[in-house]
């Protein structure tokens, strides 16, 4: 008789990749939107390391003669906020942004690039944490955010140059903007390509969303930038190390040289830390009026045109240093000329408004705050730009209280129009109205007690990047009245940080579309599926979404679109 | 450009991606060709009637108004494939420069890395 023996064999499990446990899904993602929210979160993030900073500024300075920081780490710490804030909360936060909205507002299942995009994000954050890290070195930059040379010249004693910042802290500095630069020419050819090449089927040029069209220039515009940026900051690191004389008078090189390569790049980047808000705040004011953009082909190609001329104004930083009268000429009409486009926008921004069932939910207020106060940074901006003028206020308090309204007023209110109008379609969830409402009136008073005072202090002769100050100089009330100021916005993001949290664990359920919005990615679920839509859309006018839920009155229908 | 790589990661046999949307785009028919009225469904769920006229053929051709779009063939479109390999390659970077400013060894193990991710992304198969 035969037998058999039954062996028993183990069931075939498979085993859990690494890019499927929780942690691996993060570091491998190729997903635009989570890579987006990374962004987002690393920006953050250094916006509170960059408040932190601005913090110890203005607590230095809201006493005569303070005594809270040294002058070394004063230096640091002035240098490391501007760094900060520009090239990793702003910039980063509107790809971020960018990268979330961007591929939904086309009609597209992710950026063209995925893997490129990923290793954009994560050179933002190796490049910021290698920044940072020069605390832990005791060699943090301190040359300011420009890093005039030859101020920032000659690291290694004894190579032919004269000492100027002997450690390693601008090497930190040249270093940390180059590594940043690799990720906004990664994150700008990607946008372009995407933006160019997967926009769903019928969504034109002239249909594309204004943040779509805004992101699209702000790309060109950082392709065009940085590489100036990256000439400068490689010359400077051949001058500190190895003995080459680019920008040292006394070996015959040129010390303007560094100014004219840093501003080429430094305006147009002023440009691109706007143009975006100015594309958020062209997708929301309509939303909140109920009405579609007003001169959406004006708001777009003065966008293209402010990018353009962005690119000529560049020496308007450099009126005291003495450039000749035809320069002088050329840069302050090219900069007077600029205001023209832009106030292009304004004037659509408030037709559009104009005959609209407003509604004043937060991201709407947000967005109406950008616009008061960048109009008064624009227009400070303008006064700047007349050289008589700019001889008497340069580099003082009152070149501070513009790239403030500008900066904060502008880009920060957008940034946060956004986070408010964005973040229902990111978690699924609304942010708190009370606590949104109460932030953004802190922050509007925050705003204007912290910068509107340095128009003032600028004017009776307070230098900027000033360690203290002597008591009789008039100036203490107005400095001790900033520092309220600043710690008033403080409260505000405070009240964010509280907002976001409970929000996100218990926040209102938003559904799909809690706005009624216009757009493609309001189309997706609350958040939207891995692969964002799974028909692609077809277009037929500006708001896609909007003919698809009134089909009667669809855009389309009633003009040609 | 979409590289054959990343195509192949949309690839149709894959279930949809971004080929599968150009695919959509070359294969959509004229709106109103058949005839049949439009329903779409939004991916939450919702269903929609974009209404019973016809659009005119001249109309659309007038306005440059697109075909209207046809449902994907694809069940659950493929999403692109996950990589740690972008992640190697920032920190290889950073090392380096880190090595820069500290110490050389910090630079070579950032410089042998590079090559390490330069080669393992490269390579990746999916």
């Amino acid at each position: 008789m035969a037998t058999s023996t039954i062996v028993e064999r183990p069931a075939l499990v498979r085993q859990k990749r690494f890019s499927e446990t929780y942690i691996g899904q993060w570091l491998t993602t190729t997903d635009h939107k989570k890579i987006g929210i990374m962004y987002m979160v690393t920006a953050f993030f250094f916006f509170v390391v960059g408040g932190l900073e601005a913090l110890l500024i203005r607590t230095q300075l809201a006493l005569p003669d303070g005594k809270v920081l040294d002058p070394q780490t004063y230096n640091e710490i002035f240098t490391m906020h501007g760094t900060t804030m520009i090239f990793l909360f702003v910039m980063p936060m509107f790809t971020g942004l960018g990268n979330y909205v961007v591929p939904l507002m086309i009609g597209a299942r992710d950026m063209a690039f995925p893997r490129l995009n990923a290793f954009g994000y994560w050179i933002v954050l190796f490049g910021g944490l290698f920044l940072q890290s020069s605390f832990l070195f005791h060699a943090a930059p301190d040359g300011g955010w420009f890093a005039y040379a030859p101020l920032t010249e000659c690291g290694v004693q004894g190579v032919n140059c004269i000492p100027a910042t002997p450690s390693i802290n601008m090497d930190f500095w040249a270093l940390g903007v180059l590594l940043l630069g690799i990720s906004s020419i990664a994150g700008a050819l990607n946008f372009v390509v995407t933006i160019f090449k997967l926009r769903a089927p019928g969504m034109t040029i002239n249909r594309m969303p204004l943040f779509v069209w805004m992101t699209l220039v702000t790309s060109f515009l950082l392709l065009f930038a940085l590489p100036s940026l990256t000439a400068a900051s490689g010359l400077l690191l051949l001058d500190r190390h190895l003995g080459t004389h680019f920008y040292q008078a006394a070996f015959n090189g040129d010390p303007l040289l560094w100014q004219h390569l840093f501003w080429s790049f430094g305006h147009p980047e002023v440009y691109i830390l706007i143009l975006p808000a100015f594309g958020i705040v062209s997708e929301v004011l309509p939303v909140f009026s109920r009405k579609p953009i007003f001169g959406y082909t004006f708001v777009a190609w003065s966008g293209v045109a402010i990018g353009f001329l962005s690119f000529t104004v560049w020496a308007h930083h450099m009126f005291a240093v003495g450039l000749p009268v035809v320069a002088q000429a050329f840069f302050a009409t090219s900069t007077t000329l600029i205001a023209i486009p832009t106030a292009v926008k304004i004037f659509n921004w408030l037709a559009t408004l104009y005959g609209g069932k407003l509604s004043f939910k937060t991201p709407m207020l947000f967005a109406l705050g950008f616009v008061a106060m960048f109009l008064i940074g624009g227009l400070n901006g303008v006064a700047l730009a007349i050289v008589p003028f700019d001889y008497q206020v340069t580099d003082s308090y009152f070149v501070i209280a513009h790239l403030h309204y500008v900066l904060f007023g502008g880009a920060v209110f957008a940034i946060f129009a956004a986070i408010f109008y964005w973040f229902p379609k990111m978690t699924g969830r609304l942010l708190n109205e009370r606590l949104g409402q109460i932030q953004f009136w802190l922050m509007l008073i925050g705003v204007n007690v912290t910068f509107f005072p340095m128009h003032i202090l600028g004017l009776l002769g307070m230098p900027r990047r000033i360690y203290t100050y002597a008591p009789d100089l008039g100036w203490n009330e107005l400095n001790l009245l900033e520092t309220v100021g600043a710690f008033i916005i403080a409260a505000a993001i405070l009240v964010f940080l509280f907002n976001f949290v409970t929000s996100l664990r218990q926040g209102q359920p938003a559904g799909s579309d809690p706005w009624d919005a216009f757009t493609l990615e309001w189309d997706t679920a609350s958040p939207p599926e891995p692969y964002n839509f799974k028909t692609i859309p077809v277009v037929r006018s500006r708001r896609p979404f909007y003919d698809k839920k009134n089909p009667e009155t669809a855009d389309w229908k009633v003009a040609v679109h | 450009m979409i590289n054959e790589e990343e195509q192949k990661d949309r690839s149709p046999t894959q279930d949809g991606g971004l080929q599968g949307q150009e695919e959509e785009k070359r294969e959509s028919g004229n709106p109103g060709s058949t005839g049949v009225p439009q329903q779409l469904q939004s991916e939450s769920g919702e269903t929609m009637q974009v209404g019973e006229e016809k659009p005119q053929p001249e109309t659309a051709e007038k306005t440059g108004d697109p075909p209207q779009g046809r449902p994907s063939r694809a069940r659950v479109p493929h999403s692109p494939h996950p990589s740690l390999w972008p992640f190697v390659l920032a920190l290889a970077i950073a090392l380096v420069c880190l090595g820069v400013v500290t110490h050389p060894a910090v630079l070579v193990v950032g410089a042998l890395l590079i090559v390490v991710a330069a080669v393992g992304w490269g390579l990746e198969r999916y």
